[in-house]
Parts: structure tokens; sequence; C-alpha cells
């Protein structure tokens, strides 16, 4: 790395210097984010949760989205339902999707959201 | 650059090190390159968390998992379970005081949820060895802004519009400080940071440079321009060598990145930043003894005016601030003056860092609002008590400081209001005693610091506090008198009015606040003989009660003394006037026969 040689220079550094602590400032920020809760545990990572998860992570990076951050929790319980993930905006209640695959997860982050659609597959269950 | 999806954070700082956290770092890196996650979970060591009492600390982002007390060989289970299964390891989670209750994230532990951390912003956040995670959280940014687009002036109006007050004791305004530095032209000039930090107990200053060393150069730069000083010299003591290594690596990475050196950011401003070593001598920490030594000459104070603003290192004008005075400057340049003002009291802006100590629950660092209560930080933070015992007093200001009481509970922390009531702020430590402290030992236990450390240059204090101490070991030897207690507050009185500097000025605090506070149990001493917390070893009595006492004989054969007879399966007896109160009896006997009062 070179000698910053002007605020403008520091200003672009800081914008690449940014993503090494996101992570960070997610979960410093984490009650003002929508978090998508992915349920793990042995049963969720059978059914390929991880592989719901990682499609979330990618696809959040490719829209570059700030305000959504994607969690994993231990298996819920729910395991017919699973690969299960749960939606939280800030302030309100998680939903759940239950049988959650590639499309539906395209589905809930895009249309649910992002556009603040209402879909189908809510389970009429609550996450205690 | 990496893209990872969880990060954790292994706290990097003096106390979690110090119990093998580095061993922790290399166990979870082999542990996640095992499960072939090496590229989706980033390893990665911070400054201090604060929560000292319970490292090693490992933290795990996005979601805030914070684990205490972890050893290297949880490392494995922690990403197994955790980072593989979201399965969180239990047993490691934080354990809430009163009921105890798991939990889960750190946002809801009681220890944080009152905090608002400023000048430790960084601290348990970034990599202090990575300047690019300082440069992530905006830094140098209120350096660049500084140089290219404001006025000398501006920069120290914007301080003083903040009300910052020095941190390390005294709470000059620092703004006016600057103000008073930039008016003395020279050909040189300095900044100084006053790193000593020589208060028993206090670590603030040490987990800010070991945590966010940037900062502090980002600060000493800003005040070089305000002042026109070109050249910047850190006093740290030598007893702190994680948080050398971390500043001298980032003097070397903000030279490299051109934050420090020549022509700063394209601008005329040049600045550069060198360490000096001091031996750990608490006056070193008073400013023109911290003078003297850095010139390499003998520590010891020297009158007042002239103030180092004026003549401070080799003659020349000097601006001296503490660690933590200087890492709250680049916030308050970047967030504006109103915003620093909007925390605090009104003659106290902004938040100040404590050192919780002695019997409490958390014992750590943390950062608070002005104005915030001494219960809010006892209880709420604090945790309460340990062991469920009642709170008795709160020593702040370390030896220089005094003892605040229950009816003080409920005053706002504040420069002014810790001085009305006896004692003051320093720099910050905060040690709790409960039932079983006996104030006069705890006066004493502070006049030995002080007595010991006093350069011995001005007759009051070095004489003085040597009677002072006397004083008070007759007193907790039980050959002290009412007129012992009179003459420990007429000797204070004079030290307060005669001494050079401020150690000597302010060493008979605790003895006076104590007084004021506890007079009844200085009484207890020279008049009944008695300690009434069991401290005071020359004033108990061993006492065998018969109704007890089985005869087994084992105290008697403990005894060096040769104090106790009885013969087997009969009632023992201590005769009073051989006991040497050694307490060895009482350990040993399996009846409770033996008491001490
Ligand atoms: C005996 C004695 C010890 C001191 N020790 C320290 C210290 O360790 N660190 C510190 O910053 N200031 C210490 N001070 C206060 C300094 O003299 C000085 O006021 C301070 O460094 C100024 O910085 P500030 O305005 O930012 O607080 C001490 C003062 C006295 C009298
Ligand atoms: S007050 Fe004590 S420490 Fe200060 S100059 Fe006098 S002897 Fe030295
Ligand atoms: S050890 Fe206890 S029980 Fe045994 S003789 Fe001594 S006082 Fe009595
Ligand atoms: S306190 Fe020590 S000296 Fe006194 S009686 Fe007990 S063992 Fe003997
Ligand atoms: S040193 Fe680790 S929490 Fe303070």
């Amino acid at each position: 790395m070179g000698v910053v040689k002007s605020k403008e220079d520091l200003i672009k550094l800081r914008e690449s210097c940014r993503q090494l602590v996101k992570v960070r400032v997610q979960g410093e920020q984490i009650e003002d984010l929508t978090q998508i809760t992915v349920f793990m545990g042995n049963s969720g990572f059978r059914s390929g949760a991880k592989e719901i998860m990682n499609h979330f992570f990618s696809k959040l990076q490719e829209l570059g989205a700030q305000d959504i951050v994607v969690l994993q929790a231990d298996s819920s319980g729910l395991v017919a339902f699973e690969p299960l993930v749960g939606v939280k905006r800030p302030g309100s209640e998680q939903v759940l999707f239950g049988k959650v695959n590639l499309e539906k997860a395209d589905e809930i982050l895009q249309d649910f959201i992002i556009n603040g659609k209402s879909i189908d597959g809510i389970l009429a269950l609550t996450n205690s | 650059m990496q893209n990872y999806k969880m990060h954790m954070l292994v706290c990097g700082g003096t106390g979690c090190k110090s119990a093998n956290a580095d061993q922790i770092v290399l166990n979870l890196k082999k542990a996640l390159s095992e499960c072939g996650m090496s590229d989706d979970v980033s390893v990665t060591q911070t400054g201090c968390f604060g929560f000292c009492e319970k490292g090693p600390i490992v933290k795990i982002l996005p979601d805030n998992t914070f684990y205490t007390q972890v050893k290297p060989e949880d490392a494995n289970e922690i990403v197994t379970s955790h980072i593989l299964y979201g399965r969180k390891v239990h047993r490691l989670l934080y354990k809430d005081q009163t009921t105890q209750e798991a939990i889960e994230d750190s946002k809801h532990m009681d220890f944080y949820k009152k905090q608002h951390r400023v000048a430790l912003r960084n601290c348990g956040f970034i990599d202090p060895g990575n300047i690019e995670e300082y440069i992530a959280r905006d830094g140098y940014l209120a350096l660049a802004d500084c140089i290219t687009s404001k006025s000398r002036e501006e920069v120290i109006q914007i301080v003083k519009d903040s009300g910052l007050r020095g941190r390390g004791g005294a709470g000059f305004p620092t703004g006016l400080k600057w103000e008073i530095s930039s008016r003395y032209d020279d050909d040189q000039k300095y900044v100084v940071c006053n790193a000593d930090e020589g208060d028993p107990g206090a670590f603030m200053d040490r987990s800010i440079l070991e945590g966010d060393p940037h900062a502090v150069l980002e600060a000493m730069a800003i005040c070089g321009y305000a002042t026109k000083a070109s050249e910047g010299r850190i006093y740290i003591r030598a007893e702190y060598p994680l948080a050398i290594k971390r500043l001298e690596n980032a003097v070397k990475a903000a030279e490299e990145y051109g934050f420090l050196g020549e022509k700063i950011l394209g601008t005329d401003f040049s600045f550069k930043v060198s360490l000096t070593f001091g031996a750990g001598a608490f006056v070193c920490g008073e400013e023109t003894a911290l003078l003297r030594s850095m010139e390499g000459g003998r520590g010891e104070p020297t009158t007042k005016p002239p103030f180092p603003s004026e003549h401070g290192l080799f003659g020349k004008p000097t601006t001296i601030n503490n660690v933590e005075t200087f890492a709250n400057i680049p916030v308050i340049i970047r967030q504006g003056a109103k915003w620093y003002r909007s925390m605090g009291t009104e003659k106290s802006a902004g938040t100040k860092v404590f050192a919780l100590a002695g019997k409490i629950n958390n014992v750590g660092l943390i950062e608070v609002p002005m104005g915030t209560t001494l219960r809010e930080v006892i209880f709420d933070i604090g945790g309460g008590i340990k062991n469920g015992k009642k709170f008795k007093a709160v020593q702040t200001g370390g030896p220089s400081g005094g003892c605040l009481t229950e009816k003080d509970l409920d005053t706002p922390i504040d420069f002014d209001n810790l001085i009305a009531k006896g004692s003051m702020m320093g720099s910050g430590g905060m040690i709790v005693m409960d039932e079983d402290s006996c104030m006069p030992a705890v006066a004493k236990f502070y006049l030995q610091f002080t007595q010991e450390e006093s350069c011995g240059k001005c007759t009051p204090c070095r004489i003085g506090t040597t009677r002072l101490l006397e004083l008070l070991e007759l007193i907790c030897n039980g050959e002290g008198t009412l007129d012992s207690l009179e003459e420990l507050r007429r000797l204070s009185m004079v030290i307060k009015d005669t001494a050079l500097c401020g150690l000597g000025q302010t060493a008979p605090n605790p003895v006076l606040s104590t007084l004021n506070a506890f007079w009844d149990e200085y009484v207890a001493h020279v008049v009944e003989k008695k300690c009434p917390a069991g401290v005071c070893t020359k004033l108990l009595d061993y006492t065998i009660h018969a109704d007890k006492c089985k005869g087994c004989t084992m105290c008697f054969r403990v005894c060096p003394a040769g104090a106790i007879t009885g013969k087997v399966k009969e009632v023992h007896i201590i005769d009073v006037s051989k006991c040497i109160k050694c307490g060895a009896c009482m350990d040993t006997c399996k009846f409770n026969a033996i008491t001490r009062g």
C-alpha cells in the first residue's frame, strides 16, 4: 500500500476497507437490520439448509444490500419443515417459511423482503 | 478482498492474552481449516472488551454471541457446533448474575446495556494491528478534515465548544489548553501524550493504546496541527510491553500510509511521533516530572508556573494530554462539538472510562456518559457486590481520591460532584469495598503507596506522608488514641496546603474522606481497641467456645505461640497474653469452635 496523497484518496480507501469490518458493523446495528435466520442443527444441515444459507449470502453480495443480514441458528425442532427460514424486520415479529428451496429463497428475498409483497408459505406458527 | 460470512473476535488485551488467548486464535483457525471453512469465517484479535474478569473473551458476529472464559480446547466445539450447525456452546455463554440465565448475545448483557463507548469505540471491535480496519471506521478522516479544510482556530474552537476536559485527573478544559499552547511561537513545539498511568488498579489508558492505538496518533497529529507543533512524544511506562508494541506498529503503519511524516495528505503539515519509556514511578505521571524524566533528568516535579504550554519539553511550548483525552478528539472533530455535548452533564461533557475493581461482580473496563450515578455503575453495570455482601464504600480517583459511601450512591458522577463529595475523578479507577473492609486499613494501604512513591523533593510530602502512615499504623495496631485522630486530621490539612505537587497535595484525601465518613470506625480502633470489620489482626481476639469444643487438640498442635492449653476431649483455652493472632487455630478447628472478634 502506497502513501495516501489526499483526503479524496483516503475516502476511496475507506470504502474498500469497509468490507473488512462489514460483518461486525452488522452485528453492532443488528436491531436496525432485516434478519434472515436459517435454522441449522444437524437436521437442518441434512435437509440442505447450508446451501440455502449460502444462497442468501451470495444473492445479498450480488445485490450489495447493506441492511439485510443472514444469521444461522440451531434447529428449531420443526424438523418436518426444514430447511426452515425466519425473517424478522426491525421492530416486528419473526415469520417463518418451511421447506425452503432455492426458488423460494429468491422469492423470500426479492418479493417478500426487498419489494415488501406478501407471499405464500408463511407458517402459521411462531418460533418460541 | 475476502468476503467472510462470520467473524470471530478473540480478545487480545493484556488480561486475556495472559490467559492463553493466542492459543485460542491458533486453535480456532485450525478447527476452521479442518472443516473447510477458512474462507467463510475470519478470526481476528482485537483489543480489550472490558470484561476482563471473565476472559478470555470470544465474540462471534454478526450474531453478537459472547463467550466467556474460553479455553484453547474449547475452540473445536465452538467451530463444530456454533459455526457449522448454529448451535451455540451454552456452557460458555455469559450467565446473568441474578437470574443465572445464559445470555445469547452481548446486546442483552447488563454490563453493556448502560455503557456508551466513545473513547473505547474501537476496542474489542477492530484489529489494532491493521490500520485499514481503523480507516474503515473513519480513521484519519478527522485529521484529513482538519488539515485540508479547517483553520487552526476552527479546530481549537470545536474542541473548546465540545466541553472536553482532561481525563488524566485534573479535568482542565482541553480546548483552552490547546489555545494557550497555540499562542506561544517557537521554532520547535511539542505534543506529549501522558501514558504513564500510575494509579494502581487503573488500566483504561493501556486498553485504549492496546485496542485502538491509531486513535491516539491521529489525535496527537490534530493537536500538532492546532498548536503548530511538528513533533509528538508518547511517555509510556515500560511495564506496558503490549501497548508499546502495538503503538510502535501503529506509528510505522501510519508513516507508511502517510498519516504521519512530511507533508501529510499533500498539505504543508508535517508531524512525527516517537515513544519514550518510563520506569513506572507514580510521580512521573505528573506533567512537570514527566517532562523532566523525558529530558533524561530525575522525575521530580517543578513549580508551576511556568506551565508546559509555555515552557515544556526542553523549554519549548508543549501541549500535554492524557491518552483518553486524545482518544476522544477524532470523534469530536467528526461528529461535532454539539454531539459530544449532548452526552454527559453541563460542566462535564461526554463520557468517561472507569476501571471497576475490588469486591464487585463484573470487574473490568466500562465507559458511561458523565452524570451516570455510582449506583448504576456499581449495581447495574458492575453487577453488584461479590458474594451477596453489603456495599460499604467506593474509592474513586485512586490514591489521590477519597471514598464515597451509601449516601453518595445516587450522585451523578462528574468532575465537580466528586470533588464536592471529598473525592475526585482522577483517571477513573473505582475500587469497590464491601462490609468486610476496614476503612482505617484502606487509608493505610493508600498511604503506603503514596509514601513510597513520594519523590522526596519537598518536606511536607516526604516527612508528612511518613508521619501519616505511622499514625495509621498506630491506629490499626490498637495503640492510637483520640489524639492520634486529631493529629491525623491536622497533619492532613497541612500537607494538602503545603506540598509542592499534586501527589502530596492529594495524598491525605483517602485519610480525610475515611475520617469523615467512618469516624466511628476510627474511634472503635482507638477507644475500644476493636476492628469492627475484623481486619486489623492486632485488634482481634480469638476465643474458644466451650459448648462447641470437642477437645480434639488440633488447635493446640498448630498454635505457633504455645498459647493454647487443654487435654484430650476437654475444652481448650487460649491464653490471650501469649496469642500472636495468627488465626491458625481458627483455620484448623473442624468444629467451628473458635471465633474471632
Ligand atoms: C501524582 C500525579 C500523577 C499523575 N499521573 C498521571 C497519569 O498517570 N496519567 C495522566 O494522564 N495524568 C496524570 N497526572 C495528571 C498530569 O499532571 C496532567 O494533568 C495530565 O497529564 C494532563 O492531561 P489532561 O489534561 O488530558 O488530563 C498526574 C498528576 C499527578 C499530580
Ligand atoms: S509533593 Fe511529594 S511527590 Fe510532589 S514534589 Fe513534593 S515530595 Fe515530590
Ligand atoms: S480444634 Fe476446635 S474442637 Fe479441637 S480442641 Fe481446638 S477448639 Fe476444641
Ligand atoms: S491465633 Fe495463633 S497464636 Fe493465637 S491462639 Fe490461635 S494459633 Fe495460637
Ligand atoms: S483483556 Fe480481554 S476483556 Fe479485557
